[in-house]
C-alpha cells in the first residue's frame, strides 16, 4: 500500500518536472533580452550585464540571454520566437506618444494659417488614444525681451490649450508650460524674427 | 560639508517641481485585459485604463492578463500574462527632460519603447532581471524572466 503510493508520488514528479522542463525552454535561457527595430527600420542599443560580463544588443532581432550557469551570452532569435513568446506583451503596448509642432504669427497668440489646418491632427490623434494626456510647451524667437517672451510663451501654449478644451479635451488632462525664448527651435542671435521658433510643441501621449 | 549637502537638496527640490506641476503619478495605464493588478503600499487592487502608476508599484498579471502603460517621458512600456514588474524608481524632469527609470521584471514578459529619459544619458534608464541588468540606450526591445525568484532576490 506504502509501496504503491510512493510509486504513484515518484511518477507524479517525474511527470512534473518533464513539464516544468519543457515550459523553461532552456534555448532561450533564464532571462532573454531581444532588440527590435523601430517603424524606420533604426535600431537603438542595450546593454545585457550580469555583474561579469556585457552583451551589447545593436542589431535588429540580436539578442541575449541568461544561460542556467547565469552567464550572459548572445543567443540567436527569430520573428517566430518574438511571435511566440512576445505576441501578448506586444498587443497591449500602447500607442506611441505623438508630437506636433505648429506655428504663431510674429508677437502673437494666433496660429499661422498652415498650423491651424496641422492642428486638426491633435485630434484625430486623441481620438485614436484609449486615454491621452496632453503637453503644451510655449516657445518664441528671440525678438524682445526674454521676460515678455516668457509671457508670451505662456499665451500661445494657453490659447492652444483654451481650443483643445473648446472642443472637448478635458482640462485636468492639458499640461501647460512656456519656455519663452530659452529653448529655439532654430539656433539664433538675439533680436531675430525666426518664424520656426515662434511655435508652440504638443506632445499626445 | 552639510551646507553642501542642503545646498544640493535645495537643488534637488527645485529640479522636482516641475514634476508636481504636470501630470499625476508617473504614468497611466492605457490598456488593461484579464486579472490585473496593481500593488501599493500592500494594497492590491485591478488595474483600470486611465489609472495613474506610481513610484514602487508593482503590477502583476494573471494568466489571461496584460496592460500596457505610457509614462510621464513618453517611455511606452506593456507586459503580457503571468508577469510581475516593480516601478522601483522614476524621476523626471518635463522641461530638462532628464530622469531616471529603474524597474524590475521579476517573471514574464515585457516590450518596452523607450523615451525621453533613455534619450537623456545612457545610464539612466535600466530594466532588472533576477540574474542581469539591462543598460538601455533606446528604443524597441523585449525582456523575457523564465525563472522562479526568491522575495527579495538580487
Amino acid at each position: 500500500m506504502l509501496q504503491n503510493s510512493l510509486k504513484y508520488f515518484l511518477l507524479l514528479s517525474v511527470f512534473l518536472a518533464a513539464a516544468c522542463a519543457e515550459r523553461v525552454e532552456p534555448r532561450l535561457g533564464k532571462s532573454l533580452v531581444i532588440v527590435l527595430p523601430d517603424e524606420n527600420g533604426k535600431v537603438g542599443a542595450v546593454e545585457f550585464d550580469d555583474g561579469k560580463n556585457k552583451v551589447l544588443l545593436d542589431q535588429p532581432l540580436s539578442a541575449a540571454k541568461v544561460n542556467t550557469a547565469g552567464k550572459v551570452e548572445s543567443v540567436a532569435v527569430t520573428r517566430k520566437d518574438v511571435d511566440n513568446i512576445f505576441k501578448d506583451a506586444l498587443d497591449s503596448l500602447p500607442k506611441i506618444p505623438s508630437r506636433f509642432r505648429l506655428y504663431f504669427q510674429g508677437d502673437s497668440a494666433r496660429l499661422t494659417d498652415a498650423s491651424r489646418k496641422d492642428f486638426e491632427g491633435v485630434f484625430d490623434d486623441i481620438a485614436d488614444r484609449a486615454a491621452y494626456e496632453v503637453e503644451v510647451t510655449g516657445h518664441t524667437d528671440s525678438v524682445g525681451k526674454a521676460r515678455y517672451n516668457e509671457k508670451l510663451s505662456v499665451r500661445r501654449a494657453e490659447a492652444i490649450r483654451n481650443k483643445l478644451v473648446g472642443r472637448g479635451i478635458k482640462k485636468a488632462l492639458i499640461f501647460v508650460y512656456g519656455r519663452g525664448e530659452n529653448d529655439l527651435f532654430v539656433k539664433t542671435r538675439d533680436n531675430k524674427h525666426e518664424a520656426r521658433n515662434r511655435r508652440v510643441e504638443i506632445m499626445v501621449r | 560639508m552639510s551646507k553642501w549637502r542642503s545646498a544640493a537638496f535645495v537643488a534637488a527640490l527645485f529640479l522636482v517641481l516641475p514634476l508636481q506641476a504636470g501630470a499625476d503619478g508617473i504614468g497611466k495605464f492605457r490598456n488593461v485585459k484579464g486579472e490585473s493588478y496593481v500593488v501599493r503600499g500592500g494594497e492590491r487592487t485591478k488595474a483600470e485604463v486611465g489609472g495613474t502608476v506610481q513610484q514602487k508599484d508593482v503590477i502583476e498579471t494573471a494568466a489571461d492578463g496584460a496592460v500596457g502603460i505610457t509614462f510621464n517621458d513618453n517611455t511606452v512600456f506593456s507586459t503580457g500574462p503571468n508577469s510581475h514588474v516593480s516601478m522601483e524608481e522614476f524621476t523626471f524632469n518635463p522641461v530638462t527632460l532628464k530622469g531616471s527609470f529603474l524597474a524590475k521584471l521579476g517573471r514574464g514578459t515585457l516590450s518596452v519603447v523607450s523615451g525621453d529619459i533613455a534619450r537623456g544619458s545612457p545610464s539612466a534608464m535600466k530594466i532588472k532581471t533576477p540574474s542581469a541588468i539591462l543598460g538601455v540606450r533606446g528604443t524597441r526591445f523585449l525582456v523575457r524572466v523564465n525563472e522562479e525568484t526568491t522575495k527579495g532576490g538580487k
